[in-house]
């Protein structure tokens, strides 16, 4: 018999901490939970970069701020030189006044640069005070002038310098404003890359694993199925790369249990078929016994014959002992006989249950004499005859007496009984035997049941076949460690033919 | 009455059946032969008919039956009575359509087989 996989897997679970593809996290056992939970990492991956997106729009929405108060700044700027421009060509005031009020919307527009583009308050605030303050007293000090002196030619060309340098210095905040704010998109880019790369990376590892686990204790089962096919396995066997999941160790366990119910069953259907086999041989035996029984009672009886006028009582005593002896053997290999033929006949005759019972007795008062087995049969004067076949209704009445002297181990007392009551012939069959137990009591009458180790647990189930055959039906009583009483219930009427 | 002796064939494959058989109907007045193989019987048969004939089912060559079918063909006077330790009801069912006179299964007390085999005389007395 091969070796219990119950001692390989307890050694194995010890070792389930330290092996490779299963690691030392506090990982869920099963499959499910691993599942459960890379989903829900996967998903707060996703989240986040979904928040992540969100976040970069927003601010992405401050930029695009920043550069359209830029655009607007610039444009103002312009607007202010184009009069500028005019005025130092064409030499109209009006173009001045223009100017100084386009140095006003400027001064406004810087406002608005400054709130949408924080961190570069003070050097606006500079740009503010100072260049444009400066543009403006040339610019009023320009206006306040007479014409033609000297000193307003040093002004316009002051002015336009000025000018210059307003938007050199504008052109530069907003060239490097723009260059902060491609910065800033650039590392929102790489978050984003970033996170879908981690995102990748874990979804392969995580597809990797779950691969593994799921297919490595199939991967067993499968090579264990072909070798137990082959007949070179009797199990799966469990080590550690089933133990990496609780859902391939539960479906080996259950495979193994399947295996061992099938190996079971086999075994009592071999059984089963020995017993066959060894009914027909007792019945090639019994014939052959009774050949020489019969030339010995043959004889004797001759030999009676020829001492029968001889004085010798003691002679012709052993004589007749010898004829009573054979006699008895005869009876014996009758009733062998009786009860070894095939069954699969269903002659349908009377049927004195009295008188079964009487031959069940014998053929077994040997079993009951070793089992240290004391009986008493209450029989009843009147014969109880039912319509049935004998030998199956013998074969019932036997395998409970069997059933009755095998549980009483230790000896004890077999109560039979044959009675008529209401209409219903009862054989009762009773013991002081161990008793079956209450788990066990609803299933007894189940075929391959048995807890006799050398049983085929069919005995009780044909038996129960035979009886519902002939219409009637088995109860049985039981207390553990008291006994137990089957009771045979036949009709005494014969049934309708359906 | 014709005081002839009556003719008994005994057929057995154990010689120890007929050994006996021949001890007690000897000394009852019948004229006994014993044979261990039908053949043989068949021929002493065939030179002068029997009576009775007793026969075991079970032989090598020729079994009982067909030992039956043809004592009863040839002489139809002659009662068979077969005697097998090999019983069941299809093959008595089968001797009694073949015309046998009593089926005897063994062991059986001699007692039974003189009664049967005097029966058998009755009977073939009266069929003349």
């Amino acid at each position: 018999m091969s070796e219990k996989p119950e001692r390989e897997s307890l050694s194995n679970l010890e070792q389930y901490y330290s092996n490779d593809g299963c690691p030392c996290l506090p990982l869920p056992r099963s499959i499910r939970g691993k599942l459960i939970l890379s989903l829900l990492l996967i998903s707060g991956l996703g989240i986040l970069a979904t928040l992540t997106t969100i976040y970069a729009m927003w601010r992405i929405e401050d930029k695009v701020r920043v550069i359209e108060s830029f655009f607007e700044l610039n444009q103002n700027v312009l607007e202010m030189r184009r009069y500028e421009k005019n005025y130092l060509l064409y030499n109209n005031r009006e173009d001045l006044m223009s100017a100084l009020d386009y140095i006003d919307q400027v001064r406004a527009s810087i406002v608005t640069v400054k709130t949408s583009f924080p961190g570069s308050e003070e050097e606006l605030q500079l740009f503010y005070d100072k260049e444009l303050g400066t543009y403006e007293s040339i610019t009023r000090q320009l206006m306040a002038e007479e014409p033609l002196s000297r000193n307003k030619k040093v002004l316009k060309e002051t002015l336009r310098t000025h000018g210059q340098d307003i938007t050199k210095q504008v052109f530069d905040m907003d060239a490097r404003a723009r260059v902060r704010v491609e910065q800033q998109v650039v590392t929102y880019q790489k978050i984003g890359v970033l996170i879908l790369f981690w995102a990748v990376l874990l979804g392969g590892v995580l597809i990797f694993f779950l691969v593994r686990w799921i297919m490595r204790p199939l991967k067993v089962i499968r090579e264990a199925a072909a070798q137990i096919v082959q007949g070179k396995m009797d199990f799966i066997p469990t080590d550690e790369a089933t133990h990496c999941s609780e859902e391939g160790l539960e479906l080996i366990n259950s495979l193994n249990m399947m295996l061992k119910a099938l190996n079971n069953k086999q075994e009592q259907l071999v059984q089963s078929e020995k017993m066959a086999a060894v009914g027909k041989v007792s019945a090639g035996i019994a014939h052959e016994i009774n050949n020489p029984l019969n030339n010995i009672s043959l004889t004797a009886e001759v030999l009676l014959d020829e001492f029968s006028d001889e004085g010798n009582s003691e002679r012709l005593e052993m004589i007749h002992d010898i004829l009573t002896q054979s006699e008895r053997a005869r009876g014996v290999v009758h009733h062998l006989l009786t009860f070894s033929r095939s069954n699969k006949s269903n002659i349908r005759n009377k049927v004195d249950l009295v008188q079964l019972m009487d031959d069940s007795l014998t053929l077994l008062k040997n079993q009951l004499r070793i089992g240290g087995v004391n009986y008493d049969y209450d029989r009843p004067k009147y014969p109880v005859e039912i319509v049935g076949n004998a030998p199956q209704l013998q074969q019932v009445v036997v395998n409970m007496m069997l059933n009755a002297v095998q549980a009483m181990s230790a000896g004890g007392h077999l109560q039979l009984r044959v009675k008529i009551e209401k209409g219903e012939a009862i054989m009762t069959v009773c013991d002081t035997g161990d008793g079956i137990s209450p788990e066990v009591l609803p299933h007894i009458f189940e075929p391959f049941l048995t807890t006799k180790s050398d049983g085929t647990g069919l005995g009780l189930s044909l038996s129960y076949g035979i009886v519902k055959d002939h219409q009637g039906k088995i109860t049985v009583d039981s207390e553990v460690g008291h006994g137990t009483t089957f009771n045979i219930i036949l009709p005494l009427e014969p049934a309708r033919e359906d | 009455m014709n005081k002839e002796i009556c003719r008994l064939l005994v057929v057995d494959d154990e010689a120890i059946v007929g050994k006996r058989l021949s001890q007690v109907f000897s000394k009852m007045g019948f004229e006994i032969e014993t044979y261990t193989e039908p053949a043989g019987a068949m021929k002493a048969m065939a030179e002068k008919p029997f009576d009775v004939v007793v026969t075991d089912l079970k032989m090598d060559g020729m079994d009982g039956m067909e030992v039956l079918k043809r004592v009863r063909a040839t002489n139809p006077r002659t009662q068979v009575i077969i005697i097998t330790g090999y019983a069941s009801p299809e093959t008595a069912e089968l001797a009694q359509q073949q015309g046998v006179f009593e089926f005897l299964v063994k062991p059986f007390r001699l007692d039974e087989l003189k009664q049967a085999i005097f029966r058998a005389l009755e009977q073939q007395k009266q069929g003349i």
